[in-house]
């Protein structure tokens, strides 16, 4: 379980906001007295209670205003942009801060607001004015360049955020953040805007066959193809093409159709685990104490390997095990290869490969075995005589080193 | 900050250079900077045309304190409209209206009331949370963009009038100043203190109760700041060096992909004249290789809220507190020496407080014990 130790004072702010709005948009009015209504009865000044010292509720109080100068925007429309003003001169007035804090805006965000009170005095909403003109007596604002103080400690990376990930970051799938829910939402409007417009030119209920060049249910079309590709990376197969989108009964047929993946991992580990175990590595002399024994599939090899192998290692076979996690299907092609390098005979002279060929495993897992003999030399003729027989042991020790990251992986049988 | 120390020796001084080259190489020969790892650096401004900007948008209602008793005359002007209707406008949006009734007391802020609002919940998770997990909480802690609250400043008395209204609070780490636009970047490095001004250079074995009266400070005067590609020295005085050539010089030289890099003085530019980036490092240079990191963390429009007087500019707004170096024999007192190759003391080198430094290495005749090398420290808490 990854433990999100994430420090969010905004969260949930934006909810609350949105709901606020929503209710004062649709009261249809401009009113102060409706705003005041609905902020009493959200009890909304209570929304600074909480924090636990004067700096996290300064931090709170700027990062609450920048949110709802949002609503100030210029691409909003009036009615919000009221609802903004009116938030902000509620939240101004009711923060427990002393000194208050202000309300931080760039030169563009002032610009649009003087825009929006010339529009509200053309319009006479004496109310808005008044408002908006006590925020300016009271010196509310701040005029800034930036719209939150730039430290240099946002600029670093720490090194304490590397060590509370406790798991590898699942990989995000761009298509998924693409389409998210509102904008769909906006498609499926401007869609149905779409068809409406060519019904009425046809002057029937149905649009002209002749204007057709897309697709009739888009939204849908394109709902359920991000929904089979979310279930393809989650776990290696497609769903069934239905008129209805996803159902479970194709989930049920595609799992009828080919057994589990975690019962075609578990066959093959045991297959690769029966081919490595079936001879013991020679250990160097430096790790005597500790034989190779056989027993029951299990070997105690030395634990101590170079970081850099383990990872190595370690990642090749956790990148079998999170199969669901990773998009490519190689599971079979890495099978093959390593037993095709296990049951290699090691050439005496070097090649020089690319890096990606694959006698560059061999070829890393010699140099990582050499370094491990650099270690624990005693005298240099043990060195000589290591090194010698490249051949076999070569082959046996990196059997025995790749049974050591798999042993770290609990057996699920 | 990663990257290769650069170090480069000349025939009088060390002159160390870190270049802060994050993963996606921080492009010094432009002024554009890659994404860094963290996100985009800010773009660099133009603190005049910042200033410029602003003009016919924002009146001096709102950036000088007026008398407030006549606030409601002033909105009826501006609003056009009578005075009485003013006052009825006030009743209606007083803020009166705001109060819901259940507010909590003045020191009660922190607990947490029944009410409906998801962000009041979910700050009630988040204290759950901390009170669980003490990484949790000290990682908020850390987080958190404010180390400090600022508190008023009193009222000044006299109204000297600020000639550039522009506050830039910038940050040596340690110490954080508000300057305003006419200050003068000499002016930033007077106020600035740092332990190598104060410290005696010297070696006061053979006589430790020399007197200590000859500071770093005013040996060696010259220093620089390194802002945006710009090296700004302090020429104040006959003997001040430029210890921007050699750097120039070498960023010239080879191809390394650096500069080109320009020098002006410190002492004639002032922060209305900089284009700068908020929250970059840049760097201050004293005494030789004493180096410091200055960030530009905010810039915004003198308010009126702001202390009016323009002498108390650049205002030390706030000093981090150090934990003193002790004694090594006492523990008790602040360290006063520095001791380098004594065979009498447990470290090498060991601090002392001056009564432990005597009695340990020097006899009843003040002379020396045992042969070592003693110089003068001075802690970060004794320079105000």
């Amino acid at each position: 379980m990854v433990k999100e130790r994430v420090y969010t004072p905004l969260a949930g702010v934006l909810v609350d906001m949105q709901s606020f709005v929503e209710e004062f948009t649709a009261t249809e009015s401009v009113r102060y007295e409706q705003f005041a209504e609905i902020w009493r009865e959200k009890k909304m000044s209570l929304i600074f209670c909480g924090r636990q010292t004067e700096r996290e509720l300064k931090e709170f109080t700027e990062d609450m205003f920048s949110v709802v100068l949002q609503y100030l925007g210029s691409s909003q429309t009036f009615q919000v942009q009221v609802a903004g003003l009116f938030l902000l001169y509620g939240l101004y007035h009711t923060q427990p801060l002393k000194p208050k804090a202000k309300v931080r805006v760039t030169r563009e965000q002032f610009q649009s607001i003087l825009q929006f009170h010339r529009e509200v005095k053309n319009q006479g909403h004496l109310d808005v004015d008044y408002v908006f003109q006590k925020l300016k007596i009271q010196r509310a604002f701040d005029f800034v360049a930036n719209a939150h103080p730039c430290d240099i400690l946002q600029a670093t990376h720490t090194a304490d955020d590397d060590l509370n990930k406790d798991s590898l970051p699942v990989e995000k799938s761009v298509v998924s953040e693409i389409l998210q829910p509102d904008n769909i939402a906006q498609l499926a409007t401007i869609h149905e805007q779409y068809v409406e417009m060519k019904c009425r030119l046809a002057g029937r209920d149905r649009p002209d066959t002749a204007l057709d060049v897309i697709q009739p249910d888009i939204v849908q079309y394109l709902t359920r193809a991000v929904a089979s590709h979310e279930e393809w990376r989650k776990t290696g197969k497609r769903l069934q093409k239905k008129d209805g989108g996803i159902t479970s009964e194709s989930e049920a047929e595609s799992d009828v159709e080919h057994p589990k993946p975690s019962v075609c991992h578990g066959r093959k580990r045991a297959s690769i685990r029966e081919r490595a175990f079936s001879k013991t590595a020679e250990p160097s002399r430096g790790r005597r104490h500790r034989r190779a024994t056989v027993h029951n599939g299990t070997e105690q090899s030395p634990t101590k390997s170079p970081p850099k192998k383990r990872g190595r290692k370690s990642s090749r076979v956790e990148s079998m095990e999170e199969q669901e996690v990773l998009r490519v299907p190689t599971v079979n092609l890495r099978e093959e290869m390593r037993s095709v390098i296990l049951n290699m005979p090691r050439l005496s002279g070097e090649e020089k490969v690319s890096k990606r060929g694959k006698k560059s495993k061999t070829e890393s897992m010699k140099n990582t075995r050499k370094k491990e003999i650099k270690k624990a030399p005693k005298e240099k003729g043990q060195l000589k005589e290591k090194i010698a027989p490249k051949g076999k042991s070569k082959v046996k020790l990196s059997k025995s080193k790749q049974c050591t990251p798999e042993e770290n992986i609990p057996d699920p049988h | 900050m990663c990257g290769p120390v650069i170090t480069i020796r000349t025939q009088r001084s060390l002159v160390v250079i870190y270049l802060i080259i994050n993963r996606s190489n921080f492009d010094l020969t432009t002024n554009m900077a890659a994404p860094t790892r963290e996100g985009t650096a800010n773009d660099v401004l133009d603190v005049r045309q910042f200033l410029e900007g602003w003009a016919g948008l924002v009146g001096n209602s709102q950036l000088q304190k007026h008398e407030d008793d006549d606030q409601e005359a002033k909105i009826a002007n501006d609003m056009s409209i009578s005075r009485e209707m003013v006052e009825e406008l006030a009743s209606v949006c007083s803020t009166d209206t705001l109060l819901c009734g259940s507010e909590p007391e003045e020191g009660n802020l922190t607990a947490f009331p029944e009410v409906n609002l998801l962000t009041v919940r979910c700050q009630e998770e988040s204290v759950q949370k901390r009170e669980n997990d003490n990484i949790f909480r000290t990682k908020v802690s850390r987080k958190m963009r404010y180390k400090y609250v600022q508190t008023l400043a009193p009222p000044c008395q006299s109204e000297g009038s600020i000639e550039c209204p522009i506050k830039i609070p910038e940050t040596f780490l340690d110490q954080e100043f508000q300057v305003i636009g006419s200050n003068t970047l000499t002016d930033l490095r007077d106020k600035y203190s740092c332990v190598a001004d104060f410290s005696v250079p010297g070696e006061f074995s053979e006589d430790p109760d020399m007197p200590q009266d000859n500071r770093a400070k005013d040996l060696f005067k010259s220093g620089f700041f390194f802002i945006e590609g710009t090296f700004y020295n302090d020429m104040r005085y006959d003997d001040c060096r430029d210890y921007s050539k050699v750097i120039i010089d070498w960023a010239k030289e080879k191809e390394r992909g650096l500069g080109p890099y320009t020098s002006a003085k410190m002492e004639t530019t002032r922060f209305v004249d900089l284009k700068l980036r908020l929250g970059q490092p840049y760097v201050y240079l004293h005494q030789g290789e004493c180096e410091h990191l200055v960030v530009f963390s905010d810039l915004r429009l003198h308010g009126a809220d702001d202390p009016q007087d323009a002498k108390a500019y650049p205002l030390l707004v706030h000093k981090s507190k150090p934990r003193r170096q002790l004694c090594i024999a006492c523990q008790t007192m602040t360290a006063r020496w520095i001791v380098h190759g004594s065979p009498l003391a447990p470290e090498d080198p060991s601090h002392f407080c001056d009564v432990c430094f005597k009695m340990l290495h020097y006899d009843k005749n003040k002379k020396k014990l045992v042969e070592f090398k003693a110089f003068p420290f001075l802690d970060k808490t004794a320079v105000f």
